[in-house]
């Protein structure tokens, strides 16, 4: 190289792929360019004070483009030599529109500023930017350059748009396809708003996958989110406080700490499933007015109306869509507690999986026996109730090394830590 | 006996009336103005914003449904979380969607667009969004655009806007030019059955290339998914090399290649098809060919060059090689942009492959300049071109020149 260059032969360059944005589009529905040609003084601008250049609403759609249609318009004077010009009939590409518009919402009403500077540093840049991957190389790079632009012209202090995007998944037909027309499988929301409510769609919309996947419409998935709505409806319009135990405690800040680390980072499907595992913890204990209260406020970003209506119904005053987000009390989380639940969730499991044999081989079960290591007996025995329901069947639990235990086929010594024996007669 | 899943999914009592319930606090969220964004210095602020929706006469789909609640759900979640959050809407309402839409059921746009943004706001009303409705904008109307031409003027003022005639993509169903951007594998984004035509016409022009470099670093500091990030490199395509110049009939004009260490290999150049000077290549014993030529080939998008058959047409002309001073066929091939660079590539068949195909297919001569440092190659023999790195030969003085670089680059 440095051989071309001292023969002047060749440089080092840097060269982009990027192209200079090609703006004129020949059709009506855009923003006039605002210039006027002049036989004498060429391409002018129009003077900043008789902006806008308005769209004339007398136009002829046809061939061609429509504003070469109205001579009254296009016939104008020339800004600097006041001889006849003719205006620019080209508009804007609808992407200059896209450019810039998350800055004039902070000043939309402002008629003599494209925005107060002010109010445009102290709302932007976007915090959290929403939208399909297919504006990545269009919109996005030509709201990047605005933003430049607007930052060298001095009226923002920032030269990024957007610090954090995410791009959204796609809603795909039952069937599997993309939504459309002609495949006879689109879902229009504001039908499925009139069936279930939009609580449910909003619930259904993120519960089933990470919200950066596509994923197909189910019917008996908004069912299913329906069902849910309704139970929660059911049980806080006749809710009586009690006194939330230890174990509620725990699940309850367990599932604040979760669930805002998830809604973070939008995987709002494991949110959903927390908060709901959160319910069904709860819904046949007793629990006092914060536990209710907190549950309620997490359901809350996924199913505002119900959750107002509750808010009130406990007899609170202002909205909960103004109300401040549970705080997590990590004191509260009690890990004995995880391991005690994930062991009688594993121990209900089992059984329920014996009695699927069983019914399978046409055995009728009465009865269940559980034998437990001498410690853990007190931990299984707490959550009998829990086990007798889950299961269906009476339950009865018993220390390995207990003297009066009914073991007929010598199941006690197969217990395990964490893993009682199991009989079912 | 009742599976224990089923208990989960007990159905409820029914007395839950959501058209009830939801119709009461949509009326009191909108009374109470609960939503309303104000600035305050002393509150730290939070911006969620949803891409705004282009609003069509068929009102909402359930991909918006989808992604504004999934910007709802955020800016419910931090106005929760104490910050002072901000979720405005609008409409981007001009476009030619709009337009043609409005000549289909023979109403005016500004019509048809009113009509339809009525339709949307009841639609996203229902859904429950938590919008400040006060800030909502409509990129219709005057009192917007107003400062999409202002800006101009000051783009205009900074040379930043300007008028040129340039090859320029023109799709025959929206009957207007497009951005780059806008084409899609050769096709219109909007019309996918339509072949994007190169017409030479006087169009505006924002020279976003004047930023090319700080869009493509200020991206490593953004929270984006890297694949988002990944499209914008690819997209602002930044490539290091030299320009060579080459004279051809009495012309100099600059060649852009990132391999200037194969300089010595070049055996023939390729213009692109739609070079705005490639008359003044084209000699006239050919003039019938490259005519014939020209009205063949599609028009070449920047997508398709990797896919597509490489073909070309001999212009008749000559260029000199800068360092041997050997003449060297100038063609005039598909596969060269012409806003790419100069227009002009250099062909080093022996070591890269689409040059090596084009040689192949038309008999133009190979010549090696790199070999590896185990193996002979000649030119002739080869199945396929020599990528990789080695030892210079037959490059002459540039040899002492080049080995110190290419070991530091392979």
């Amino acid at each position: 190289m440095k051989a071309l260059e001292l023969k002047k032969l060749g440089r080092k360059v840097t060269q982009y792929k990027l192209r200079d944005w090609l703006v004129s589009r020949q059709r009506y529905w855009g923003t006039p360019i605002p210039v006027v040609y002049c036989d004498k003084c060429g391409i002018v601008p129009v003077s900043e004070n008789d902006l806008p250049v308005k769209l004339p609403h007398d136009v002829k759609f046809g061939k061609g483009n429509p504003l070469a249609t109205n001579e009254k318009w296009i016939n104008v004077k020339c800004p600097r030599c006041g001889k006849s010009g003719r205006r620019e009939t080209d508009t804007m590409d609808t992407f200059v529109n896209s450019s810039w518009y998350y800055l004039r919402y902070t000043d939309s009403r402002n008629d003599k500023k494209i925005f107060e500077t002010k109010k445009a540093n102290y709302w932007t840049p976007i915090d959290q930017y929403i939208g399909g991957p297919e504006h990545i190389t269009a919109h996005l790079i030509y709201a990047r350059f605005y933003t430049k632009f607007l930052a060298d012209l001095g009226l923002i202090k920032f030269r990024e748009p957007a610090l954090r995007y995410f791009t959204q998944g796609l809603v795909r037909g039952s069937d599997g396809e993309k939504m459309s027309k002609s495949k006879g499988n689109v879902v229009e929301p504001f039908e499925t708003i009139n069936k279930f409510g939009a609580d449910s769609l909003r619930l259904y919309l993120v519960s089933n996958s990470s919200s950066d996947r596509d994923f197909d419409w189910s019917e008996k998935e908004i069912q299913n989110s329906f069902n849910f709505i309704g139970r929660v409806y059911d049980h806080f319009a006749n809710f009586k406080a009690g006194k939330s135990d230890a174990r509620i405690e725990n699940k309850l800040n367990k599932t604040i700490k979760e669930v805002t680390l998830c809604v973070e980072d939008f995987a709002h499907n494991l949110a959903a499933i927390k908060i709901r595992n959160l319910f069904n913890y709860f819904h046949d204990k007793k629990i006092d007015r914060e536990t209710a209260e907190s549950f309620l406020k997490m359901l809350h970003i996924y199913c505002p109306f119900i959750t107002e209506e509750l808010w009130e119904i406990l007899g609170n005053k202002g909205f909960i869509s103004l109300a401040e987000w549970p705080k997590c009390d990590e004191k509260k989380i009690n890990e004995k507690f995880e391991k005690e639940e994930k062991a009688v969730e594993q121990l209900v499991d089992d059984i329920n999986n014996i009695l699927k044999i069983m019914s399978e081989r046409k055995k009728a079960v009465k009865k269940i026996f559980i034998y437990t290591l001498p410690n853990e007996k007190e931990m299984f025995s707490g959550n009998l109730n829990f086990i007798a329901k889950k299961t269906s069947h009476e339950v009865r639990i018993f220390a390995v090394n207990d003297k009066d235990k009914y073991d007929p086929e010598k199941k006690s010594p197969k217990a395990k830590p964490g893993k009682p024996a199991i009989y079912v007669e | 006996m009742e599976n224990p899943t089923d208990l989960k999914r007990k159905p409820a009592k029914m007395k839950y009336d959501f058209k009830k319930i939801e119709s009461k606090w949509r009326k009191k969220w909108e009374e109470k103005n609960v939503f309303k964004a104000k600035e305050n210095p002393k509150r730290k602020k939070f911006y969620c914003l949803d891409m705004f929706p282009y609003p069509s006469g068929t009102g909402l789909h359930m991909g918006h449904a989808f992604v504004f609640t999934l910007g709802d759900i955020f800016a419910r979640f931090k106005r929760m979380r104490g910050f002072n959050v901000l979720y405005p809407i609008g409409y981007d309402a001009l476009g030619l969607p709009a337009e043609n839409a409005a000549i289909k059921v023979g109403t005016h746009p500004e019509e048809y667009t009113k009509k339809s943004i009525a339709n949307f706001m009841k639609q996203q009303k229902e859904m429950g969004w938590s919008y400040d409705w006060s800030r909502m904008i409509n990129t219709s109307t005057p009192e917007y655009y107003k400062w999409d031409q202002w800006l101009f003027l000051q783009m205009m003022k900074k040379g930043i806007a300007y008028r040129k005639k340039a090859p320029v993509n023109f799709c025959k169903k929206c009957d207007t030019v497009l951005a780059n951007e806008q084409v899609v594998n050769g096709k219109c984004w909007r019309h996918d059955d339509t072949e994007v035509e190169i017409k030479n016409l006087e169009q505006w022009f924002f020279k976003i290339t004047d930023y090319a470099e700080e869009l493509l670093k200020g991206l490593d500091k953004l929270d984006w998914p890297e694949r988002a990030k990944t499209m914008q490199r690819n997209w602002i395509g930044k490539s290091e090399g030299a320009e060579i110049l080459f004279e051809i009939e009495g012309k100099k004009y600059p060649v852009f290649t990132t391999r200037p260490d194969t300089l010595f290999g070049v055996t023939f150049l390729v213009v692109s098809a739609q070079h705005s000077e490639l008359a003044n290549f084209v000699k006239q014993n050919q003039k019938k060919d490259v005519e014939k030529f020209l009205k063949k080939i599609k028009s070449t998008k920047r997508e398709d060059v990797e896919k597509l058959d490489k073909e070309g047409i001999f212009s008749g002309s000559f260029a000199i090689h800068p360092l041997t001073k050997e003449k060297i066929p100038v063609w005039i091939g598909n596969f060269v942009l012409a806003e790419y660079g100069s227009g002009i590539v250099m062909a080093v068949p022996g070591h890269d492959q689409r040059d090596f195909e084009f040689a192949r297919k038309y008999k133009l001569p190979i010549k090696v300049v790199i070999k590896p440092e185990t193996k002979e190659i000649e030119g002739i023999e080869m199945d396929e071109a020599y990528a990789s790195g080695g030892k210079l030969v037959n490059s002459k003085n540039l040899t002492i020149c080049f080995q110190k670089r290419r070991k530091s680059i392979l």
